[in-house]
């Protein structure tokens, strides 16, 4: 499934609200270029998580499974 | 339906089981549309009363809203309100209209089904997901028509690209679980969902079950891995299973499901041995298992425990969960025998 921009969006804003704190998720090639509007859609999204972050992400993901692949 | 009528009843419904005041009522209404005011909310549950869609009770200097449902139309305003909020939803999404027509086109014939609600639909769409409340009618092989309908929803899923988790219940299950006092995936649907096939069948059964019994609606949906560990104690020892050195105190009560779930995704190996325990000591539900195994990525493990178990003490619900999960086309991953055994027998399962 390709995912665009505003279904970036969406998934960010979905996973955003399980949070208790604020992480950083750095979007990876094609996952950044559709975010830059450089390609219309990624196949999966990729994301580098710094090593503080990785948990709590993964906490998140695992609570709201998204119907995408999600790499990091 | 004019609009204020529709905010009031879909407030009410999705509510049900809650004895919601005006107070209440106004408030709920603000949070989910943004406004509302008393007096016009008020005027408005006096023409609903007086049209016999409502009751109010005076309870002290409160009024109690409540359903009528010995009025005759009041499922068809229902059905109509579930008909707006399919309208609504799919009006900004037509990219979804052709698997919709593909699924009414797969399943019309399947006379075993009696309505489809969407659980959540604009969360879960935002995660590409879809998950689907199916209630049946009473059937002698519940089990052949759940995998059956779990093999048309996979085609769809495989087709469409678009992750489908299936909650397949029938008369019996779906009333247990909406009058049950656990907190569990058919309570949380109440309050969030879309009756998209047949919705005046979806309040019939509603109707039918709060005529004899509370519904009990609860928000917001439970995120397993958040359940807390004071919670995950107390409800394990109520399943039979106590951490010895843990400190245990009243919490809130969890279906076993929803307590299977949490330990898998946790993937923690003395609770997976926990796990073993509480579902040989208790019963559950096979199709709801299915559902949050389908829902969070934990189909695989289970099966893996499942497996084992069946070979140590075999249960029926075992053996059709294990036939549900084989539908998933997932790799089973092995649990270790020797442990849980060992673990069966210390706690006088075998």
């Amino acid at each position: 499934m390709s995912c665009d921009k505003s279904a970036l969006f969406e998934l960010l804003e979905v996973l955003n609200e399980d949070l208790t704190k604020k992480i950083t998720l750095i979007a990876v090639g094609g996952t950044a270029m559709t975010l830059q509007d450089l390609k219309p859609s990624t196949i999966d999204i990729d994301l580098t998580i710094p090593s503080d972050d990785p948990t709590e992400f993964n906490r998140v993901l695992k609570n709201n499974p998204p119907g995408f692949r999600v790499d990091r | 339906m004019d609009t204020p009528t529709l905010r009031i009843l879909e407030t009410i419904s999705s509510n049900i089981g809650d004895s919601l005041s005006i107070y209440q009522l106004t408030d709920r209404i603000k949070e989910t549309y943004g406004s509302a005011y008393y007096a016009n909310i008020y005027q408005k549950l006096q023409d609903l009363k007086s049209e016999g869609l409502l009751s109010l009770e005076s309870v002290g200097r409160s009024s109690i809203i409540k359903l009528n449902f010995e009025n005759y139309l009041l499922i068809d305003k229902l059905a109509e309100i579930e008909i707006e909020k399919k309208i609504d939803f799919l009006s900004e999404r037509n990219n979804l209209f052709s698997f919709f027509v593909e699924m009414d086109k797969s399943l019309k014939d399947k006379c075993s089904i009696k309505s489809i609600s969407s659980i959540n639909p604009s969360k879960n769409i935002k995660l590409n997901k879809i998950e689907l409340l199916f209630l049946l009618r009473e059937t002698s092989d519940y089990l052949s028509e759940t995998i059956d309908l779990y093999e048309d929803m996979l085609n769809l899923e495989k087709k469409h690209n678009l992750k489908i988790n299936n909650l397949i219940l029938d008369k019996h299950d779906f009333f247990d679980l909406i009058t049950s006092d656990e907190i569990n995936p058919v309570r949380e649907a109440l309050g969030e969902k879309i009756a998209l096939f047949c919705p005046q069948a979806f309040w019939s059964e509603i109707k039918e079950i709060a005529e004899k019994n509370r519904i009990r609606t609860i928000k917001p949906e439970t995120k397993p891995l958040n359940i807390s560990d004071l919670d995950l104690l107390f409800n394990l020892n109520r399943f039979g299973y106590k951490e010895f050195g843990s400190y245990l105190a009243q919490g809130k009560k969890f279906c076993i499901e929803y307590i299977a779930t949490k330990i898998l995704l946790e993937e923690d190996a003395r609770r997976m041995e926990a796990l073993a325990v509480i579902l040989t000591k208790n019963n559950f539900k096979s199709n709801l298992m299915a559902f949050l195994s389908q829902k969070y990525p934990i189909a695989p493990r289970l099966r893996g425990i499942l497996k084992i178990l069946q070979q140590l003490k075999a249960k029926p619900e075992i053996e059709k969960t294990i036939q549900i999960l084989q539908t998933f086309n997932e790799e089973e991953l092995p649990a270790d025998k020797a442990s849980i055994k060992q673990k069966l027998e210390l706690y006088n399962v075998l």
